[in-house]
């Protein structure tokens, strides 16, 4: 499963509303290939290609800077520049269509030195630990493992993340880099978001079939929204996805 | 992946008085996404039920909650035969329609197809007409709103005398859905969806009971009974040409065309399916409701006939849920084709045949203000003609469509004809050449059956249109620009 894979991390931005990839995320994708996904959402009153007549050569501006800013660190940066009126339906098609391993939910920050990896019983652990190692590369940043869990599972969570912290080391994330810890709650998502706003940066796998519901529903964006910071979604295995998408087909979703 | 192919047609020399030149997408068509010849994407966001919602949404509001007392009263019970000859003229040019679409899946619809096929001659008055038609379009639905809106005022018992507020309701809701389509940003197409879900319920829920009570299985009413063709043959024709407005929705599908997720299966069963899903309740809606009232009493009721209908087979509780789903339907209507005239605009504009500027969008809500302008001012207008002007409106707006549909359907034998290799639809139209042929020959024909006044009119505009195209772009060149 880990060995072709190039890890690639797709990075969307809505680049007209001035959004932009700050240069502390620039700095940590920096081991991955990136595919800069630059999106402008319109109201269902305006056709994507007038849209597109009017604001392209700006966007596409805006979007080869931030691609200079990813190359200029030694990444493989494409972009992709995409008018829509559903930018859910956008990033998840984009996602499938370019293989991506990872989707970054951009947030402002600071030097990323922590990580923060919630790990649940679902969770795809040794794809995320891939991921992690691939990511991390060879700097020295400290990688949280913790599960959240209520009362009566804290000892078969602290057994779950010792597993874990080998998958992570076997991986190749220097052992010494790697903590675990147990979190007694009741209400995991905001224990995450709190516990990930003592951190640089969130990694989290993404656990319904969708990424789609998944990024965009609750969970994600309590967690991105509460920690302030930027959360990277480990995504499924392509197989799974494809599932995802047969459901999907005739979804409304303008 | 269907439909276009990179095709490096790209027209020569072609500027209009501006100096502006067509916005010439060499594009490949995905079932997801439009890709331009730079990359960039377009995605496709509209799937079937969005397709169908449209078409259905566009029509419905005339053909069920207007025409019927209308109808009635010119042909007898025989309206009903009115709107099967309009449904049969309309899937004859759905048909070919559908081809067209497959093999162009974008913007703009029935002038796009025209202008590849048959030029830029032609493109530019449909396309210009397509703009008027719809403006009289939605006038039309805007002062059926406001019959509706008046019914419920006076039923709520709000009394304004002898004087009719039909037209200053028309109006200042015309206002209000121009208004809201500028600084709108919320996204409406699920609501869309939904109304026409309600809608559906509404008529179908209506359909059964009237239809048993005029059997005889239940209620009260007795059926009325009357010569089917109690004005006569050939009014029915006339008649079909006045309702054809109830069918105008199918080819709104198209002026989204871009959109459409899938267009290669979505667009032909959405725009085939939803004149089929009309024509059916127009049909039957007819025959209910003559069969209650009798033509004559049905005609007397006039635009909102079937809130009558409604409460003499299920009482007050009947009647209310008419001038609802009246309401709903009527805006429902007028908002879709405000929406299309936008769309034609752009289309035209983005072409050259306009000047660029008609299709801005506005920085600070993202929306295109100048053509929502260029479709709202002009409707506002044409609601001051009012109650009277009912009929005017529907006929010019059917006139205008009707040489459109006539036109594609010419498109659709010219582009076989000539077989650029571009033109790669993948949907083909059944009983090729017949059905375009006949949908050809029905269009214009059924155009011979209308009011002087309303034809007087809808030449008129066509040849201002053309006046405008030798003026202002005769040298823009659009015949297989795709």
């Amino acid at each position: 499963m880990t060995d072709d894979t190039d890890w690639t991390t797709l990075v969307p931005v809505e680049v007209l509303e001035g959004e932009t990839v700050p240069d502390s995320l620039v700095e940590l994708l920096g081991p991955l290939p990136v595919v800069v996904l630059g999106y402008h959402v319109l109201p269902e009153q305006t056709a994507p290609g007038q849209a597109r007549m009017q604001f392209e050569d700006r966007a596409q501006a805006k979007l080869a800077e931030i691609a200079d800013a990813f190359r200029a660190v030694g990444t493989t940066a494409e972009t992709q520049l995409v008018f829509t009126h559903d930018e859910d339906q956008t990033i998840d098609r984009v996602a499938d269509e370019t293989d991506t391993a990872a989707v970054l939910l951009p947030n402002p920050a600071g030097d990323v030195e922590r990580l923060f990896v919630p790990l649940g019983g679902s969770s795809d652990v040794d794809r995320i630990a891939a991921y992690v190692a691939a990511l991390v590369d060879d700097r020295s940043i400290a990688v949280a493992l913790t599960h959240v869990t209520g009362e009566a599972g804290a000892d078969a969570g602290q057994a779950m993340l010792d597993d874990a912290a080998a998958t992570f080391r076997a991986a190749g994330v220097p052992a010494d880099a790697i903590s675990t810890d147990v979190a007694v709650s009741d209400e995991p998502l905001r224990t995450i978001a709190t516990l990930g706003a003592d951190h640089d940066a969130v990694v989290m796998g993404e656990n319904q079939p969708s990424l789609r519901s998944f990024l965009f529903g609750d969970s994600a964006e309590r967690v991105a929204a509460a920690s302030l910071g930027p959360v990277l979604v480990v995504r499924n295995e392509p197989e799974e996805q494809a599932d995802g998408e047969a459901a999907d087909e005739d979804d409304e979703a303008t | 992946m269907s439909g276009g192919e990179d095709v490096d047609v790209a027209p020569t020399e072609t500027t209009n008085r501006d100096g502006e030149t067509p916005v010439v997408d060499s594009a490949e068509t995905t079932d997801e996404t439009t890709v331009t010849e730079e990359g960039t994407e377009l995605e496709r966001t509209i799937g079937l039920t969005g397709g169908v919602a449209i078409g259905v949404g566009t029509m419905i509001g005339a053909g069920i909650f207007v025409f019927p007392g209308i109808a009635a009263g010119e042909a007898g019970p025989a309206a009903s035969a009115s709107f099967a000859l309009g449904a049969v003229v309309a899937l004859l040019v759905a048909l070919p329609t559908s081809e067209l679409a497959t093999a162009m899946p974008r913007s703009g619809g029935g002038y796009y197809f025209i202008s590849r096929g048959l030029g830029s001659l032609f493109g530019a008055v449909v396309g210009l007409s397509l703009w008027f038609g719809l403006v009289f379009a939605s006038a039309f639905y805007l002062v059926g709103f406001g019959f509706y809106a008046q019914a419920v005022l006076q039923r709520a018992g709000v009394a304004f005398g002898d004087f009719s507020v039909v037209v200053p309701l028309a109006f200042l809701f015309g206002a209000f859905l121009t208004v809201l389509n500028v600084t709108g940003t919320e996204n409406a197409a699920k609501l869309q969806n939904g109304v026409v879900a309600i809608l559906l319920a509404i008529i179908v829920g209506f359909l059964t009971f009237g239809g048993l009570s005029s059997l005889g299985v239940i209620g009260d009413p007795e059926p009325v009974s009357e010569p089917f063709f109690s004005q006569g043959g050939l009014v029915v024709v006339n008649t079909a040409a006045l309702v054809f407005t109830s069918y105008l929705g199918f080819a709104q599908v198209a002026t989204v065309a871009g959109e459409i997720k899938d267009p290669s299966r979505n667009l032909p069963l959405a725009m085939v399916g939803s004149v089929l899903i009309v024509g059916v309740l127009y049909v039957a809606t007819i025959l209910v409701a003559v069969s209650a009232f009798g033509s004559q009493r049905l005609a007397e009721f006039g635009e909102t006939a079937m809130v009558d209908v409604a409460e003499s087979f299920l009482g007050p509780a009947g009647a209310v849920l008419i001038l609802v789903g009246g309401l709903l339907a009527t805006v429902s209507s007028a908002n879709a084709s405000i929406l299309s005239t936008s769309r034609a605009i752009y289309a035209t504009s983005k072409d050259a045949l306009l000047p660029r500027v008609a299709s801005r969008i506005n920085l600070k809500y993202g929306t295109p203000h100048v053509a929502l302008g260029l479709a709202g001012g002009p409707i506002l207008a044409l609601t001051l003609l009012g109650e009277a002007g009912v009929e005017i409106l529907a006929e010019v707006a059917s006139f205008l469509h009707l040489v459109m549909y006539g036109l594609m359907c010419v498109a659709l034998l010219v582009l076989r004809r000539e077989d650029p290799e571009w033109y790669d639809p993948s949907f083909r139209v059944p009983g090729y050449p017949v059905v375009p042929l006949l949908g050809a020959l029905a269009s214009f024909a059924l155009i011979g059956f209308m009011n002087r006044a309303s034809q007087v009119i809808g030449a008129g505009i066509m040849l201002v249109c053309l006046a405008w195209y030798f003026y202002y772009a005769r040298d823009v060149t659009l015949k297989g620009a795709v």
